[in-house]
């Protein structure tokens, strides 16, 4: 029985958790929109279980409500502009002069969970993933050095993203520019951010490079201690690439 | 003794289609001194410490320099081409950047340095220790790096670079946007390790430099326009040092012979380069 108290059950490993991610990745592109819909309700509710029940994870509680928010926003978006535009099949419905077509809202509902079982497994992957186990685990697997440390300098950059969009939007706040006031203030804002955030990055990025070099990274992360990881952990894993390969043959024999 | 470091006439540039960034350089520094290298932004303060590190040269393939250049006891290398880590050890100018992000407590964080220069366990273990008490950092050792304060963070940085025990400390700017508490901490620190181990910082301002350094370096536009010890530079810049210092400093300073006309030359030159008006 799964103890939600116990870390373990939080802490798959990560041949385990990236072989589940590729499942729900190719079950998100073969499965009708009905089966991406109750994935992405579980996956949701094994996200807000664990953000919600273990210590290590609150600080990710916040952004998980506003990633899922936002989801259930850009789902509904898509679906709707898909439903208006894509005029096929029947028309189901009208409101105030604006028609739904079934064909429409069929691809919209299929298009808008795809992308949001793909979103969701992403983003409980790389939450309950310390970089440091990922950057180790591409190491183990024979990853050459340079790549693991584009690999571990770009997954820096990505989680530093909001924290640098932040502190842009307070600057330029502090300016006097309305940034915060509504999605479309938002919007706009971020493209005039854009640019600077870009060149910032970048240049963050070249100079944590040279830090790495400056205290003698020739490109081998160590963990000090030799990875091993249960054979039940690897079977299983083994077994999910399997199933996802044997999902993508039948889509293309269909 | 050989120097620390000595340059002979070295002179630096990024391509062969660029300008100097460092033009004409000769000095030398004694071992276990402290160098303060002074100058506005800009003045090549910076590419001095990265190309000394042999990060520029490595990262800077088309860079070419002329003169000679020795870093302890290398011989003329003229310009390095690869880290001289851990002989030559530096600080970036953003702390924040030295830690490597993969830890989540100090002491981790501090003996990632040790694990790249394959280190065993126990001298991992024991290095760590002996760096956290030198910098006062025991009671950070299980805290999140990146949950620390700027002063904070700076001096595990620092720690970061001290753990391997090189001969040359660079810090670049190590001051920069710290509060007076942090600032008077990394004073303190690199006052410490004076004899012990050759110290160069670069900074924007004289007061740590009178404060802490045994040689004074001012450049600018990549060229040294002073070059000698703490004494010299006040002698020769007696206008110039008693605009700059705090007040409280001006007590402190020796009733100095009246200025040659190549010092007041200097001190003109040197309060322009700092925006100040020399009377």
């Amino acid at each position: 029985m799964f103890d939600i108290n116990n870390p373990t059950f939080m802490r798959l490993d990560i041949p385990l958790k990236l072989s589940l991610v590729l499942l729900l990745i190719v079950s998100a592109f073969v499965g009708s929109w009905q089966t991406n819909l109750l994935t992405m309700l579980a996956l949701s509710s094994v996200g807000f279980i664990l953000l919600l029940t273990q210590a290590s994870l609150v600080q990710h509680k916040k952004l998980f409500l506003r990633f899922t928010l936002l989801t259930i926003l850009f789902s509904a978006f898509i679906i709707i502009l898909n439903g208006i535009f894509l005029r096929e099949g029947d028309q189901l419905a009208s409101v105030l002069s604006v028609s739904f077509y079934q064909g429409g809202l069929e691809f919209g509902l299929t298009t808008a969970f795809r992308l949001a079982v793909i979103s969701t497994s992403l983003f409980l992957f790389f939450t309950t993933t310390p970089i440091r186990e990922l950057i180790y685990f591409f190491q183990h697997v024979g990853v050459p050095a340079p790549l693991v440390v584009i690999l571990f300098l770009t997954l820096h950059f990505t989680i530093q993203l909001p924290l640098r969009v932040n502190q842009i939007f307070t600057a330029q706040e502090a300016r006097g520019a309305s940034v915060r006031g509504g999605v479309f203030g938002r919007a706009k804002a971020l493209f005039v951010i854009l640019f600077p955030l870009i060149l910032s990055s970048i240049s963050e990025t070249l100079e944590r490079g040279a830090a790495l070099e400056a205290r003698g990274f020739r490109g081998n992360f160590s963990s000090g201690q030799e990875i091993r990881y249960p054979i039940y952990s690897v079977a299983l894993a083994w077994t999910f690439v399997a199933v996802a390969f044997v999902l993508i043959i039948l889509t293309i024999l269909r | 003794m050989t120097p620390a470091i000595a340059l002979e006439k070295f002179s630096l540039r990024y391509s062969a289609m660029s300008h100097w960034a460092l033009s004409d350089l000769t000095f030398q520094i004694p071992r276990g001194s402290c160098c303060a290298i002074l100058g506005q932004t800009g003045a090549g303060k910076s590419t001095l410490l990265h190309t000394l590190s042999g990060l520029l040269g490595k990262h800077h393939r088309s860079a070419e320099s002329s003169g000679s250049l020795q870093v302890m006891d290398s011989g003329d290398i003229s310009l390095p081409r690869e880290s001289l880590f851990p002989r030559v050890g530096m600080v970036l100018q953003d702390p924040y950047v030295m830690v490597s992000g993969l830890y989540e407590t100090v002491d981790e964080e501090i003996s990632f340095t040790l694990q790249n220069l394959n280190y065993s366990r126990d001298q991992i273990s024991h290095r760590v220790q002996q760096t956290l008490a030198t910098l006062n950092l025991e009671t950070f050792a299980s805290r999140h790096p990146t949950h620390l304060s700027g002063g904070e963070v700076q001096r595990v940085a620092l720690a970061c670079i001290l753990v391997a025990q090189p001969d040359i400390l660079l810090l670049d700017e190590p001051r920069n946007s710290l509060d007076s508490a942090g600032q008077e901490t990394v004073a303190r620190i690199i006052k410490d390790f004076r004899g012990k181990t050759t110290v160069l910082f670069t900074d924007y301002q004289i007061d740590l430099a009178l404060a802490i350094a045994d040689h004074i370096l001012v450049l600018d536009g990549g060229r040294c326009i002073f070059n000698g010890n703490k004494s010299a530079f006040l002698k020769h810049n007696e206008e110039f040092t008693s605009i700059l210092i705090p007040d409280e400093w001006k007590d402190v300073i020796p009733a100095l012979a009246a200025p040659t006309s190549k010092a007041v030359r200097n001190s003109q030159r040197i309060a322009k380069l700092f925006g100040l008006d020399y009377a």
